[in-house]
């Protein structure tokens, strides 16, 4: 029989959302209730506008909104500063060590740069001095979009102290997915997506469970979805527990503020 | 107010359930881990599924006589576990009448599946008339991955009441607010079911869904091993609806569309 599993979601957003599915979080109230709902125990959460309009807003309001909270911790969305339009790198790390960032997050496809590691150097070679997660939000809406496996693996080999963690990879990934974890120690997968028929269980098989995070998508996707996926994989209980939360927990005891 | 327990939410034990929207086997686009029958109804036992209609991903667009002869196996070899969608191949007109015939004489299956995008054989054909015959004759039920017009799904089910028709994979990834024609045609016509087989799915999309067309049209579905059958089967567990609405939609609702107990 399988235990309650203390879960700790890696993916989640508070803000209006785009809401062209799912719903929104507008209050830090109606995120705890959600989290209450689906026995999530903690999560880190990054605000919509700093996905979907200007990271320098949105960075700010989420930490506006979530306060101190021991549960909640917060991700900031970054942008290679090139153009002058959010910090640098080097003011980014005080920023993110100053308020406690648990992680950050990387979305090319809504910015419009491409995930290259010519233009993202300067950004993530202070990022891997202080080791701190990577999210790769590449705004994956199906299985069937492409990835650019090569660029993530060119990303991942450039910093290898620095731990990527790939959002929303589907069922169609294993192709791919799977020699880039062969490859690429410091990269991970968040599973709310991850619908492969024993997907779980191969990849755990293959490169153990340390790899794969829980994390919801919500409220833009179904918790329930991934959480039931990982209550009924055939792997043991310890290692649902490290996907479920203690691989993302550790990654963030990883982090290196000065 | 008492803490909520994932083992008692994820308890599949209390509930009957069927999943109205399997495949089988091996498939070209991506790996499938397992697959096959017995791994199969080893992750059913699993996850606590009695049973699944399959259409083997072979007869989605290839060979739909060696897909129909390993439904038969399967049934054979794990009797009571397995319900038999007889997949058909929209562009071999000429072999439509005769490999229904065998499915459904010899091979003991019970719905009709089309997957006209795989085929890529749009339903405007005419040959599909061949098909609505012979299950109006039978009063058969058919699962179709898309009916591509829903006034087309409208019509068919207003000339054929005694087929029972699932528009499928529409519901599973509803946002909550936009309209879905399929679903006033669900509401409407007592032979038109949606189901909720769909990658991927939305915040609640399940009790969305109950309040927008009620339960008793609404057929879960997993897709699996396309798809993973825990997280289809995880959307109808958690959602904030009733145990008797659960199991509407885990196996009553199939059954009705099974067997034609609405006509």
């Amino acid at each position: 029989m399988t235990e309650n599993l203390k879960l700790f979601d890696s993916n989640c957003m508070i803000g209006v959302g785009p809401e062209f599915i799912g719903s929104s979080f507008d209050t830090k109230n109606s995120l705890q209730n959600s989290m209450n709902y689906y026995c999530v125990e903690k999560s880190i959460t990054y605000h919509a506008l700093a996905k979907y309009h200007n990271p320098l807003e949105g960075n700010s309001l989420l930490l506006d909104m979530l306060g101190a909270d021991t549960k909640i911790l917060p991700q900031w969305v970054v942008l290679p500063n090139h153009t002058g339009e959010f910090i640098s790198a080097k003011i980014l790390v005080k920023e993110l060590s100053v308020n406690a960032i648990a992680s950050v997050r990387l979305c090319p496809k809504n910015y419009g740069f491409e995930l290259r590691q010519w233009l993202l150097d300067e950004l993530l070679s202070e990022m891997e001095q202080i080791r701190i997660p990577v999210f790769l939000d590449l705004d994956l809406l199906h299985w069937s979009d492409s990835v650019p496996w090569d660029e993530i693996r060119t990303l991942c080999l450039a910093y290898p102290n620095l731990p990527f963690v790939l959002c929303r990879i589907g069922c169609g990934s294993n192709r791919n997915l799977f020699p880039l974890l062969e490859q690429c120690n410091n990269l991970f997968f968040e599973i709310s997506y991850f619908d492969a028929n024993e997907g779980i269980e191969a990849c755990t098989k293959r490169f153990g469970a340390e790899r794969m995070l829980f994390g919801s998508a919500s409220p833009t996707y179904d918790p329930a979805c991934p959480i039931s996926m990982l209550f009924y994989a055939e792997i043991t209980q310890q290692q649902k527990q490290l996907i479920a939360g203690e691989n993302i927990q550790r990654l963030i005891e990883g982090i290196e503020y000065v | 107010m008492s803490k909520r327990n994932l083992t008692n939410i994820l308890d599949t034990k209390k509930f009957n359930i069927i999943d109205g929207h399997c495949h089988i086997g091996k498939l070209n686009t991506f790996n499938i881990q397992g697959g096959m029958m017995d791994d199969f109804v080893r992750v059913m036992d699993k996850v606590g599924i009695a049973k699944a209609a399959i259409a083997p991903h072979l007869g989605l667009k290839l060979d739909v006589k060696r897909s129909n002869d390993y439904i038969a196996e399967c049934m054979k070899k794990y009797p009571d576990r397995f319900i038999g969608m007889a997949t058909i191949n929209p562009n071999r007109p000429k072999e439509i009448i005769g490999e229904l015939e065998r499915c459904f004489d010899n091979l003991q299956c019970s719905v009709i599946k089309l997957h006209p995008d795989f085929f890529k054989a749009p339903m405007n054909r005419p040959d599909y008339q061949l098909i609505y015959d012979f299950a109006a004759e039978r009063s058969l039920p058919i699962l179709n991955h898309d009916w591509q017009s829903p006034d087309r799904l409208k019509e068919l089910a207003t000339i054929y009441p005694q087929i029972r028709f699932i528009q499928a994979h529409n519901a599973g990834n509803w946002d909550g607010h936009s309209e879905d024609e399929y679903f006033v045609i669900a509401k409407d016509l007592p032979n038109v079911y949606v189901d909720i087989c769909a990658s991927p799915i939305s915040y609640k999309s399940v009790e969305k869904l109950v309040k927008k067309i009620g339960p008793d049209k609404i057929i879960f579905g997993s897709d699996a091993p396309f798809l993973n059958l825990a997280f289809g089967v995880g959307k109808v567990l958690f959602a904030n609806i009733t145990d008797q609405e659960k199991q509407m939609i885990f196996a009553d609702n199939y059954l009705n569309f099974l067997y034609g107990k609405a006509i």
